[in-house]
Order: C-alpha cells, then structure tokens, then sequence
C-alpha cells in the first residue's frame, strides 16, 4: 500500500492528470445516466397524466319503461358478468364503481339552471300552505287547474331559486285525482297544506306553476276510475259531460294536500307524522347536493372527454382518491348559488337516497349526439334521485373542503352519462359504507289489450361503473373483452393518448440514446486509461518481479495504485456530479414551478433521479478495478523476460 | 528541400509509430470519434426533442370560453359587440393564433322575410352567427351551397341560411325588421329542412346570417352577444393569450370579488373566461423541463469533453517523453519533436472527428451549422492539449529526460 502511496506521489502530474481524466469522464456519464434517468420517470408521469376508460350503455341491458320502448340489446343478467369480466382483464388498471348518496346542510340550496322540468326532482317537491281560490275541471281531459293564494306568514318551504327571485301570490295547480269521497281536491275558500312539485314561475300570469299526483308515488297502483255519475256527481262537477271519467286513489295517504283549519305547525303537532314527514323530507332536500364517490375523477365519461373541466382551484388527485381525503369539487353554479368558493369547507349530514327512475322525452337536438346508443330512440330512462328518506335517516357527518369548481359544456339531456349542477364529486373512501345495495323499482307499461304495469327490480345505478385501461391497451381489452363473448358493448375514451403515445416512444428512445453514447464515451476514456496504465504498470511489474516480488505482491501494489486514483476520481465525480445536477435541475424547475400543475410531480421525479447519480458513479468506480484487474492478472502471468522486452520497447 | 525532406520523414516516422502502437492509437481514434459523436448527438437531442414537443402541442386543442363574472353560465351573456373585435379583426393580437370563433346572438329579435317582389314569406327570428348552426344547439341540418363554408360567416356579406320551405339556396331574400325600415338583401348560402319537434319543443324558425352584418344591420341592442367561444390554433401560445385577455377579461371568481373599472374596450370588467387545458399542463411541462434541462446540461457536457479531449492528448505525448528525448539526444531539434508529437495527434484527432462526423452524418442525414461548430471548438481543445505538452516536451532538457528515465 506504502509503494502505490509513494508511486502517486512520485509522479504528481501524471496522477492529477489520471485523476481529472477519469473524474470529468465519470462526471459526464453520471450526469448524462441522471438525466436519462430524468427523462424515463417524467416520460411515465406523462403516460400517467392520461386516463384510458372504457364506458358502456346500461341502458342497453334494461328494458325501458315507455310503453313503446325498443326491447333492450343485451340481456340484464349479463350486466353483472360483463363488468366482472372488465375487471378481471389484465388489461385494465382498475374499475370505478361509483356511489351515490347526499348531503345535506341547512346553509345551501340547489342551483337554479336545471335544463327540463324533470332534473329539478327531487328539489321542486314543496310544502305550500294557502287558501284555494278556484278550481275548474277540464272537460275534455282528467285534469283539474286549481289556483292557491299563497300564506307566505304560514309554512312554506319552496325552492330557493324560486323565491330569491319571486314571490308569486297565487300557485297553480295542475292535479288528476279527485278525493276518495267523490269530492273535488280543493274547496274555495278552504285552507290547505299542500305537498306539490313547484315547477317555477309561470311567466304568462306571474303564477307559482306547481303539479301534484305525478311525482311523488306510483300513483299507478291505486288508481281507480270513476265516471259521472248524475245522481251521485252533480253537486260538486256540474257542467261536465255525462261521460267525462275522473280518477281517484284508493290510499288516502297518497294525496298531497291536506285541508287545515289551524296554522300548519299547530296542525303538523297533531298529526299522525305523514305530513311531518312530508315537510322534513322537502326542508332536507331542498338543502341537500347530490354527492358522486369516486376513486378516479377521471373515469367518470364527462371529466374524462372534457366536457366538465376545472373552472378554479385544482381537481381531486388520485392520490386524495386513494387516501380517501375529505375533499370535493362542486360546480360553479353550486358554488355561486351558496357563496361558497375554494377553500372553504362544507358539512354535510349524509344520507343514503333511492331512485325514480323516469321516462325522459329526448328533444331532437340530442338525439344524434355522438355513441351513446340514445341514437335513434326518442325516450329514455333517466334515474333521479328521490330525495330524503325520512324512514332511513342520516348516515353521519362528514366535512369536505372544496378544492375546485367545475363547469359542464355541452351537457345535453340528462342520461346516465352526465349529472346535474347540484352534483358533488368526492373520494370514494371519504365515506365508509356500502351505498346503493338495495335494487330500485322500474316499472314497465306495455300495452296488450290493455295498458299492464309491470315491477322489475334493477340492481344497478345507470352510469355508475367505468373500468380504467392500461394507457394503449384498449385493443387488447376489446380482444379480451370479445374473447369473453361481450365484444362491442363497450366505447373507448383516452384523452388524446393514442395521439401523443408515438411521439413519447419517440422521446424515450432519443433520451436513451444519449445515455448509450454517454456510455461508449466513458468506456472508451476507461479503455485509454487503462491502456495507458497497462504500459507503465507492466514495467514495474516486470521490475518488481525480476527483483525476486511474488506475483501477488506485485499484482496488489499496481492494483492499489489503480483504486486509489479511482477512488478519488469517484469523490470527486460524486461531488461534482451531484453539484451539476442540482444546478441544472434547480434551473429547469425553478422556471416551471410557478403555477403549474406537474410541479408537484417533477418534485418527486427530482428527488428519486438524483440517486441515479451516486449509482453510476459507484458503478462506474468498480467496473474500473474490476477491468483493471482482470487486465492485470493477464499481465502478472506472463514471463518476466517478455514483460521486461515490452517495457523497454515502450 | 531540405525542409520538404525533413517534414517528409516526420510523417513517415509518424504513420510508423501510430501502426507500432496501433491499440493505443485505436483508442485514441475511437475516443475522439466517440466524442465527436457525442457532440453531434446531443445537439440532435435538444432539437428533436423540440419537434417532438412542437408534435405534442399539437396534439393539443385548447378553447377560449368566455362566462358571466361568476363562471356559472357560458350562454345568455349578453356581451357588447365590441368584443367581437377582439376574436375578428385583422389588427387584434389574437388574430392568426385562434380558429373556429363562435360567437352567436340569442335568436329573439324577429325580422319578417319576404321575396324580391316583396311577396311575404314569414316571421323568423334572427340569429347573427360566425359558424354554420348545428344540430344539437339549433335543431337543424344545414346543406350549404357548392363554394361556401363556414368562413362565410366571419365576414360581413349579405348571406343567410333559412329553411327550405322559405327559399331555395342561390334565392335572395329581403329582411325588414319594421315597417318604415328599408328591406335589406340577403342571398340565401344554405337552408335547413325544418324537423318534426315534440310537444314540448318549439319549431326551429330561424334566419341565420353572419355576426357583423347582422351587428351592423339587424341587431336592435350593442349587448347582443349570446355565447362568445373560439380556439387555440397553438397551445404554446396558451399563456400569452391568456395574459391578453385579461387586458378585457376577468379570471373566474366567486362572490363578486372582480376587479374595478374599465377594460381595454372601456367597457366594465363583467364577463370571465376560462381556457380548459386538460392535462395540457401535466403532459407538456415535464417535456419542457426535460427539454430545458438537456439545454442546460450540454455545455456542461460540452466543457467536459474538451477537457477530457485535451487531457488524453496530453496523456499520449507525455507518456513518450523518453522517445523525444532520445530523438534529441541524436540531434534532432526541439522543433522537430514538437513537430513530430504535434502530427501525431493532429492525425489521429482528424481521424477520430472524421469518423465521428461521418457516422453523425449517416445517421442523421445531415450536419447542422452548430454541430459543425461544435466538432471544431472539440477539435481545437484536444489540439491545444497537444501542443502545450508538445511545447513542453520540446522545450525540457535532453539530460533531465534521460536521468528521469534511469
């Protein structure tokens, strides 16, 4: 060890130059390995930026309930197995089964841009209490108009986006039924609580629109039919044609106004908790937002195409997805009916809510509206929520932060594809539970000779499955998908992956080519090294031996030598390797870091790149002594005499 | 002759000694040529890596959506028509970097259509519009006339697009929004059938014609911009624009917090807007940053090169500095040793960049100016690495080398 020390210091200048030759050399390549390492993990991070799902119809699988519905493509049994399949695919990365429950607090109120009369179920059905001022039958329908002075001092609750803005005297009602006593619904002059469907202002006559006897029960189930009758009928509906028939229900509890003689609350007191709950159930929802748990904010269809896209603040990541942190995003129009803005957090008594399930006329314009299989019908069901249920209760408390707004373009008719502005998304874990496990009812009219209701249960929820697919892969899914006997069924959307995919092969490869020649060039200043090494090394080795040094003490010394020069050009390789990249990376982040949203990940792709720089030099250090001394005991074997012949040629 | 004599025998002695070490000068040849190469490379890196980034952008469709200053609402705006110029005009800053402007009024103003000879035909609602209507917005389907597209409608020409049963397309028809107001001309570019609707839609009844003539002719309020939207040719202008239309828009916010006074139009700040990127950002700026930092990175790999260059040249005189000292101990001179050393690595550095930069060529078709540029500044380092030992050889006296040497 002693002779290698004193032979270094013997010839400073050659060993300074070796030192500086194979440090600058091992520098270069450790810097070059870190920034192909760099590129490697950012080229994943950018694959990781797209979402690759796969998404199918359910409402192909499900007969509809319009009474001239087209019988469904697949059999609903299959639908259980085809998303099993989906998630057994190797294919795919994971499946999104989406939940639905709602929240309630008494500070917000659903927003006011509902597109038709039916996305405002379940927040129009309201509690009006009022005197009835007219009531007039129509002769050549079963319906009734009846016009309800308003008590506004008495109990009201009706939507907030209504009386922000109104506050009508006069509601008109439309209704069928007439009371089980043959009588008509409301009486001049009487007082009623009433639990109507308030569709809004009736910009004709300034009037409150609202609607009973259709949303609120399967009224279907206890109807009864009832024809004049002269003897009987007269006194309440005269003027009306002989064959004029009305309608009437079998259960008392299902009509929807109540006549009272006292204030709504003295009456609320004494009964029998029918209308209480009626009134709980309107005050809850019309307080409550629709909440979609998700474990990926981007298998759901809209956010995943772009047509509901991050208007403030940020949108969920995967990993607040996987963590199951309290966070959400809500639509602007939520955000700005209730003052709410990001940042803020918002408590919500949870509750688990059922389904209506309701046949929706598609206006013309969406009936060609890109691959949902709505082409060509003209209704379809859309599934609704129903609001709160009294019976079930609240789940628990849950407190979200709003991370962002959102806003959808080109929204369309409600489907199972797109939701409503009072629609929350938040992670799937930020709840515990199993929701939506009891089946909903949808009841089909067909006709025969006669018009049949008939109950299948759905099990279900319309819109709530996507399965996400390895970013290039959706081929193979489909193959594997068809090999299972369900090929077709599903539609494919990548965000634009299969576009950019080639240039981010492309990309790999280029940064791996520096990498490769930042390889041969170090090999090469390695192999000059050596060589150069070699020459002087046999000399002394020679000397050494002739000298009467065993083969072994001669092989350690000029080995010592090679690993001393080497391991201080690896000190300083390190050093000066870390030194550059962290200048470099410091630059390159420095300029990106303001405001944009890959900062975060770059961060980490930083951090993990920078070990790639003390490997390689590690790597580079042994692969130099394990050359060198293979080199060497090649040359220690050989016969002094030859070795001394070389050395003096040299 | 004496001196053509002397550089004669220079070279032959040279070439003689290069193919007596001919491993050593192998390695000297592939080292510079692997440098040289290395130089060529990462200059092709950083542009290639530039295109497959301008690729990407591409990829990349970005659209401009103007809101109501709460973002609730994007259609029903009522924005003054002097936003328009700043999506149409030649002389705006968005002109050239945006496409598929959609600008559009809300269809409620009527005009009563009649024939030339002053037949009248109907009641249609006027719509001024940059963009041939469509189905799931207006309800129809628009043949246009051979010639004309959409670009039609981002003009000012007195064209329109009725339904069939109003005209045929080539018709004229004359627009007269009251009774004491001159007919206005207009030639029918395309017409739409009207559709069946259900019971409870309204039959699409609409005169469609070009936003500005119909701002200029038709429009009875300068607030008539219903939906105001158009796209980004180039995502990578996406911050510029952005930093533009704040000149005349706010960024989204809630509850009021906007900010005061007037815009660049003297209008008040009321409307937003937003420029949904997607995961533009989450795709694009790693690349860029791994662009960036291969940019920066070079000249430091650059700088390590030539050192390496003018070290190893260093290296392979001065590990024959015996060699020279014998050469002048027999009575050549300190000149001729420079000389002699200076070739030898003037020859083998000309190989290795030759071979370099002929593989650099085959492979990339081409040689740009820089790498050019790049292979010489190389080839000057490891020059000057040679002559300053070459230098110092020459200049060391004879009897120190050979005592050393003993």
């Amino acid at each position: 060890m002693g002779y290698s020390v004193k032979s270094i210091y013997r010839a400073p200048v050659r060993s300074i130059i070796y030192i500086l030759l194979l440090s600058l050399a091992a520098t270069s390549l450790c810097v070059s390995i870190a920034i192909w390492k760099y590129s490697t993990e950012s080229i994943k991070e950018v694959r990781n930026a797209f979402t690759t799902i796969g998404v199918f119809s359910e409402m192909n699988f499900t007969e509809q309930s319009y009474v001239k519905a087209d019988p469904p493509l697949y059999d609903y049994s299959m639908l259980l197995k085809v998303k099993n399949s989906a998630s057994e695919s190797i294919y795919a990365l994971s499946t999104d089964r989406r939940e639905f429950v709602m929240g309630f607090n008494e500070n917000i109120s659903p927003d006011n841009s509902m597109r038709n009369e039916k996305e405002k179920y379940p927040y129009a059905m309201s509690i009006v209490t009022g005197i009835c001022e007219s009531i007039e039958f129509s002769k050549n329908s079963i319906n009734y108009t009846a016009l309800i002075r308003i008590d506004y001092d008495d109990l009201n609750i009706i939507p907030k986006y209504i009386t922000n803005v109104y506050t009508p005297e006069i509601m008109e009602i439309n209704g069928i039924y007439i009371t089980s006593d043959n009588q008509k619904p409301f009486k001049v002059g009487e007082k009623y609580i009433i639990y109507a469907y308030v569709d809004g202002l009736n910009p004709n006559n300034d009037y409150l629109s609202a609607t009973v006897d259709k949303w609120a029960y399967d009224y279907h189930k206890y109807e009864e039919i009832i024809f004049y009758d002269p003897a009987t009928m007269k006194e309440e509906f005269s003027e009306m044609p002989d064959d004029k028939p009305y309608f009437k229900l079998t259960d008392d509890s299902l009509y929807m106004m109540q006549r009272i003689e006292t204030t709504a609350e003295d009456f609320l007191e004494q009964d029998n908790g029918l209308w209480s709950d009626r009134v709980e159930q309107c005050y809850v929802t019309q307080h409550s937002v629709e909440i979609v748990l998700t474990n990926n904010i981007n298998s759901i269809y809209m956010f995943n195409n772009g047509d509901a896209y991050i208007i403030q603040g940020r949108n969920i990541t995967k990993e607040e997805c996987s963590s199951g942190a309290n966070v959400c995003i809500v639509s602007t129009q939520f955000s700005s009916m209730n003052n709410i803005k990001v940042g803020d957090k918002l408590k919500l008594n949870v509750y688990e809510n059922n389904f209506k399930i309701v046949s929706h006329i598609i206006s013309k314009a969406n009936r060609e509206t890109g691959w949902q299989t709505i082409q060509g019908k003209d209704t379809v069901d859309i599934w609704l929520s129903k609001g709160f249920d009294v019976d079930k209760g609240f789940y628990k408390e849950v407190e979200y932060e709003i991370v962002g707004t959102y806003l959808v373009d080109n929204r369309g008719d409600k489907n199972e594809f797109n939701f409503i502005n009072n629609t929350m998304f938040a992670p799937s874990e930020s709840i515990e539970g199993s929701f939506n496990t009891e089946p909903t009812v949808l009841t089909l009219k067909r006709y025969t000779d006669k018009l049949i209701y008939t109950d299948l249960l759905r099990t279900s929820v319309p819109g709530s499955f996507s399965v996400v697919i390895k970013n290039g892969y959706a081929e193979h899914f489909e193959a594997d998908m068809e090999q299972a006997g369900y090929g077709g069924i599903f539609r494919y959307f990548d965000q634009g992956y299969s576009k950019v995919s080639k240039t981010l092969d492309e990309y790999s490869q280029i940064s791996l080519l520096v990498a490769l020649i930042s390889i041969g060039v170090w090999m090469t200043v390695v192999v000059v090294f050596i060589v150069t090494c070699n020459s002087k090394s046999r000399k002394d080795i020679a000397i050494m031996r002739s000298l009467g040094s065993p083969k072994g003490r001669a092989y350690m010394t000029q080995l010592f030598t090679v690993f001393i020069l080497s391991f201080m050009a690896l000190v300083i390789c390190i050093i000066a390797g870390l030194y550059v990249y962290n200048i470099v990376t410091d630059i390159a982040y420095a300029d990106m870091a303001k405001g944009s949203n890959a900062a975060s990940i770059l961060k980490n792709v930083i951090e993990s790149s920078k070990g790639a720089v003390v490997v390689a030099a590690i790597t580079q250090f042994l692969t130099i002594i394990g050359a060198f001394a293979i080199v060497l005991s090649i040359q220690v074997r050989q016969n002094v005499m030859v070795m001394m012949r070389k050395g003096k040629k040299q | 002759m004496k001196f053509i004599r002397i550089f004669l025998h220079s070279l032959s002695y040279t070439f003689n000694t290069l193919i007596r070490k001919i491993f050593k000068s192998i390695a000297v040849v592939i080292c510079v040529a692997t440098f040289a190469i290395l130089i060529c490379v990462m200059d092709y890196t950083i542009q290639k890596q530039g295109n497959l980034l301008l690729d990407m952008y591409e990829q990349y469709k970005v659209n401009i959506v103007v809101l109501d200053k709460f973002a609730e609402n994007k259609e029903d705006l009522e924005i003054n028509n002097k936003y328009a110029s700043i999506f149409m005009q030649e002389d705006s800053k968005l002109w050239g970097l945006i496409d598929e402007v959609v600008i559009r009024s809300n269809g409620e103003e009527s005009a009563d259509v009649y024939l030339q000879d002053d037949t009248f035909i109907d009641t249609l609602n006027v719509v001024g519009i940059t963009y041939i209507p469509e189905q799931y917005e207006f309800g129809v389907t628009v043949e246009m006339a051979e010639g004309y597209s959409k670009d039609i409608f981002m003009g000012d020409e007195s064209v329109c697009i009725v339904p069939q049963n109003v005209s045929q397309i080539g018709g004229n028809v004359c627009i007269k929004q009251g009774p004491d107001i001159e007919p206005l001309i207009y030639k029918v570019v395309g017409t739409y059938v009207p559709q069946e609707v259900g019971y409870d839609e309204e039959e699409a009844n609409f005169i469609f014609c070009p936003y500005l003539n119909y701002d200029q002719h038709l429009a009875s309020t300068k607030n008539n911009i219903y939906r105001l939207e158009c796209r980004i040719i180039d995502a990578q202008k996406v911050t510029e624009i952005e930093n533009y239309l704040l000149k005349y828009f706010i960024a989204p916010s809630m509850a009021g917090v906007t900010p005061s006074g007037y815009n660049e139009l003297k209008l008040f700040y009321e409307y937003s807007f937003i420029i949904p990127k997607g995961n533009l950002e989450e795709v694009i700026d790693p690349i860029k940053a791994d662009i960036k930092k291969l940019k920066i990175v070079e000249p430091f790999i650059f700088s390590f090169s030539i050192a390496i260059g003018f070290i190893i040249s260093m290296l392979s005189i001065r590990n024959r500095k015996a060699e020279f000292a014998v050469m002048r101990s027999l009575g050549a001179s300190g000149f001729y040793v420079f000389f002699e050393s200076f070739m030898e690595q003037f020859i083998l550095c000309m190989v290795g960049t030759g071979i370099g930069s002929i593989a650099a060529y085959f492979a990339y078709g081409n040689l740009s100016g820089s790498q050019i540029n790049k292979i010489l500044i190389f080839t000057a380092c490891y020059m000057l690495g040679a002559v300053i030992e070459a230098i110092s050889i020459a200049r060391v006296k004879v009897m120190k080398i050979m005592k050393a040497n003993e």
